[in-house]
């Protein structure tokens, strides 16, 4: 038998084979792997967001909807039961339950049976996938109005305002809150997405002070930044171990700052002269990043300040070494009660903000919007009812629904007061009922969350409004406007926001500052306002 | 295995006869079976999706479809290449490899050839496990650990620093040490882990080794020199190999997690700059674009690298 000349030659051949494959296996992997490599960053949209914590979500404004319109009168939305795709993003905080109070009670209301994707991390990683396969579901509550805009001009989604006849309750939203609506419209005019209206409140932010310290040591509450830097170099004086201004977010929380400082933080609209400007190489920038460089020099804001995570910084405050913040106005509540077995002084309060600089303002940066609603899939068989559905979202019926569920049930009424059953706060009614969770509405009566506050904070709340600064105008891009924007913008913002570090830091002295600002022009900033410029115009046309 | 490699090409030409394929396949079937779901997996995963690069040279629109989205040759080559920032992006993220292999690659090493010195057996068990413990945390935990300890007002690297009286050293915002707390901390999570291969290979040494250098006299120190160290060879190489060929792919959680704009200059790596262009809301093509430039440098990394390998050793790839 030849058998072992066999085994031989299929054992070469094996060899032969393994020594291929295993080139192929360790070669190619490679390849592929730096591939998956670069789509990581799809992963962690959540990890950005951890980064910079947006505890909160939702932004909008609120004001009272001025509606008499129609309701569907006793019955449901829809006469016989049908049954709708939907896709939530599912916090973490509160994940999504399909027998949640507020679930049900749409679904009695609509005749809607919702079949939900819950999608925890990586929503739009998962809305891009669903993209590529074509198969979407009906309705998705987005997160990002770019991606909204993106998607529908390729077709994904349909575009809203093309149904509008049909949309009557929609209609009679938007013709109240065309500046709302027009923060979500496409480059060409078009809107891939139901707004959200009511609940942004929730991002709310402003400075808040230690009122128990300021009262103890007789500290007036500042004015000016002159009087700001007085305080805390008082505080300071008091408890050398301190950090007496302490806040998270790092550069980004200029946002909230540098409106007070007459400026803003990187491309906005300057209302008053009606352009396009870049706020980081204004004076009055300047002017703040000095301003904030001798706060750091002098042991005012914490040496890691442009690191600080919010584990830092909650740390800081709840060891008592910092006196004043700037957050999310709920913070009040949250503080105050988490400190109250520790130190029963313990007292945060609301403070308005302080006018900056020469040219400042004593307002405060309106508490950007966050862009959520609902997209409607343009090859969804149930269209119509799908856009239905949305628009009866927009009934004061709904609202009133979605935001307080149902009296005996979810609340109860004292003294004229709606108080919800069994909740301490806004977690718990989410947690309980499902009721302000993503997707459970597209209009929302802040006042049901007010109801679970303190009454300090929602002085705090009353209080702030009365500092805002009016809403500034986002722009939707064209795609060749968008190459524009993700390279010279993103090359200038990365400058910028590296050198200003510097600054800050004192690692660059800022007599370079007028070299900086010709690096950043050399950069392409013209090129940058003009495509803003145009975007805006396009816009409001 | 991998040392037979090289050598079994030479022999390959000696099975040149033909015959037919029924036959050869019906030698070599339970061989080829056993092989079968590595090579699909392969085919599967690495293979197919590799028509993704054909995306790098169109304007890819997910919702479109692959054949519908327009060709735009090499745009988003130009585009990447074309960027001021792209050297630096290219040299911050090579350099924050290569540290991390010059660094990192030999730790594991000497941990394992320490290890196995330990004769105390349950000792080594745990000492073992609580060292590649680290490698279960997530990135995020392990910066957010980092951040703790090396912050400047309570961090305990900062207290101890001040306590032998040193200047308090503000260590994340500062970008001369942003590559050493990344190698350091990697070092720390990964060694462990990585150094299970090692610890593998070396209990592949035949004990009688040993027994006959101990007998010829040779301590402790010239058996694991003339010992474990040639016989764990091949395994370092070809480990070594790999991670040449990843040079340029930096993970993106960490040094994005960990950068501030401040470390710029030393941060900020391919990865996280595309991030920050809007590829979240995926500009699919552009990203895939700086992926295959990376893969392209990776593989001529990796090839030079087995040409040395090969010109000084026995032992390579291929």
């Amino acid at each position: 038998m030849t058998d072992n000349n066999h085994l031989e030659r299929g054992l070469n051949y094996m060899k032969r084979l393994i020594a291929l494959l295993l080139t192929i296996l360790l070669l190619f992997p490679l390849l592929t792997a730096c591939r998956d490599g670069n789509k990581a960053p799809a992963t962690d949209v959540d990890g950005s967001s951890s980064k910079e914590d947006s505890s909160n979500e939702d932004t909008s404004k609120e004001e009272d909807s001025s509606k008499e319109d129609e309701v569907v009168e006793g019955g449901k939305l829809f006469d016989e039961p049908i049954t709708l795709s939907f896709m939530l993003f599912s916090h973490a905080s509160y994940p999504f339950q399909e027998d949640w109070y507020i679930i049900k009670a749409i679904e009695e209301k609509t005749n809607v049976k919702m079949d939900v994707i819950a999608v925890g991390e990586g929503l739009e990683e998962r809305i891009s996938l669903d993209m590529a396969s074509g198969d979407l579901p009906d309705l998705t509550y987005i997160h990002s109005i770019s991606d909204a805009q993106r998607y529908g001009a390729d077709g994904a989604y349909v575009n809203v305002l093309d149904h509008i006849d049909k949309l009557p309750n929609f209609k009679k939203w938007k013709e109240a809150h065309e500046d709302s609506v027009i923060q979500y419209l496409a480059a060409d005019g078009s809107l891939y997405e139901f707004p959200n209206y009511g609940i942004g409140e929730t991002n709310r932010r402003g400075y808040m002070y230690r009122k128990d310290i300021f009262d103890k040591h007789g500290l007036e509450i500042p004015e000016d930044e002159e009087q700001f830097y007085n305080v805390l170099k008082k505080l300071k004086e008091e408890y050398p171990d301190s950090y007496p201004f302490t806040f998270r977010r790092q550069l980004p929380q200029f946002e909230m700052i540098a409106p007070s400082w007459g400026t803003n933080y990187g491309m906005y609209y300057d209302i008053d002269n009606g352009e396009w400007r870049y706020g980081h190489v204004e004076d009055n920038f300047k002017d703040m990043v000095e301003y904030f460089y001798k706060l750091y020099n002098e042991g005012l804001i914490p040496p890691d300040w442009l690191s600080l995570d919010t584990k830092g910084w909650q740390d800081i405050i709840s060891t008592e070494r910092a006196f004043v913040t700037l957050d999310y106005l709920v913070r009040i509540d949250g503080f105050n009660v988490m400190m109250k077995d520790t130190n029963p002084e313990f007292h945060l309060a609301y403070m308005p903000p302080y006018k900056g600089g020469e040219n400042g303002i004593r307002k405060m940066a309106y508490s950007s919007i966050v862009p959520q609603g609902y997209a409607v899939a343009s090859n969804s068989k149930k269209l119509e009812e799908a856009l239905k559905f949305c628009d009866w979202l927009y009934t004061d019926e709904a609202m009133e629904l979605v935001s307080w569920g149902e009296e005996g049930v979810t609340y109860t009424v004292e003294n004229g007061e709606r108080k919800f059953i069994d909740c301490e706060d806004v977690a718990d009614i989410r947690k309980k009922y499902g009721i302000s969770t993503h997707g459970t509405y597209l209009l929302f009566d802040y006042d049901a969350h007010m109801s679970t506050f303190s009454d300090e904070l929602k002085a705090a709340v009353e209080e702030d409004r009365k500092y805002d600064l009016p809403e500034l105008p986002t722009v939707a891009f064209t795609d060749e406007e968008l190459e524009i924007v993700q390279s010279i913008g993103v090359n200038i913002n990365t400058h910028a926001a590296e050198t200003i570090s510097k600054f800050l830091l004192g690692t660059k002295p800022l007599s370079e500052w007028d070299q900086y600002v010709k690096e950043i022009e050399e950069l392409g900033l013209q090129q940058l306002i003009d495509v803003y410029t145009q975007a805006y115009e396009r816009l409001v046309k | 295995m991998e040392t037979n490699i090289s050598t079994l090409q030479s022999d390959t030409s000696i099975a040149k006869k033909k015959k037919s394929f029924k036959k050869k396949f019906n030698d070599s079937k339970y061989l080829l079976l056993l092989i079968a779901p590595c090579f699909v997996y392969y085919i599967l995963f690495h293979y197919l999706p590799m028509w993704g690069i054909l995306i790098s040279f169109k304007d890819f629109s997910p919702f479109k479809g692959f054949f519908a989205s327009p060709w735009v040759g090499l745009k988003h080559y130009r585009a990447f290449l074309t960027n001021p920032n792209s050297w630096r992006l290219i040299r911050n993220t090579f350099l924050l490899s290569l540290y991390s292999l010059l660094w990192g690659f030999p730790a594991p090493i000497l941990f394992a050839l320490v290890l196995n010195e330990v004769r105390n057996l349950r000792f080594k068990k745990v000492v073992q496990t609580v060292s590649y413990m680290p490698h279960f945390i997530s990135t995020v935990v392990v910066v957010g650990m980092i951040n703790m300890f090396l912050s400047p007002s309570t961090g305990i690297v900062n207290v101890f620093l001040e306590s032998l009286g040193f200047e308090k050293v503000n260590f994340m915002l500062d970008p001369k040490y942003f590559r050493s707390i990344y190698v350091i901390s990697g070092i720390w999570q990964s060694m462990g882990w990585n150094a299970i291969i090692y610890i593998a290979a070396l209990s592949n040494i035949d004990q009688q080794l040993y027994e006959a250098a101990a007998i010829d006299g040779a301590n402790k120190f010239k058996r694991i020199i003339h010992i474990t160290i040639p016989c764990i060879a091949p395994t370092i190489i070809i480990t070594f190999l790999l991670r040449t060929g990843s040079l340029l792919s930096v993970g993106f959680e960490k040094a994005f997690l960990m950068q501030t704009p401040a470390t710029y200059s030393t941060s900020d790596v391919l990865s996280t700059y595309v991030y920050r262009q809007g590829l979240i809301s995926g500009n699919f093509s552009y990203a895939s674009a700086v992926g295959m430039f990376n893969s392209v440098v990776n593989l001529a990394f990796l090839i030079l690298s087995n040409f040395l390998a090969r010109q000084f050793s026995e032992i390579s790839l291929w």
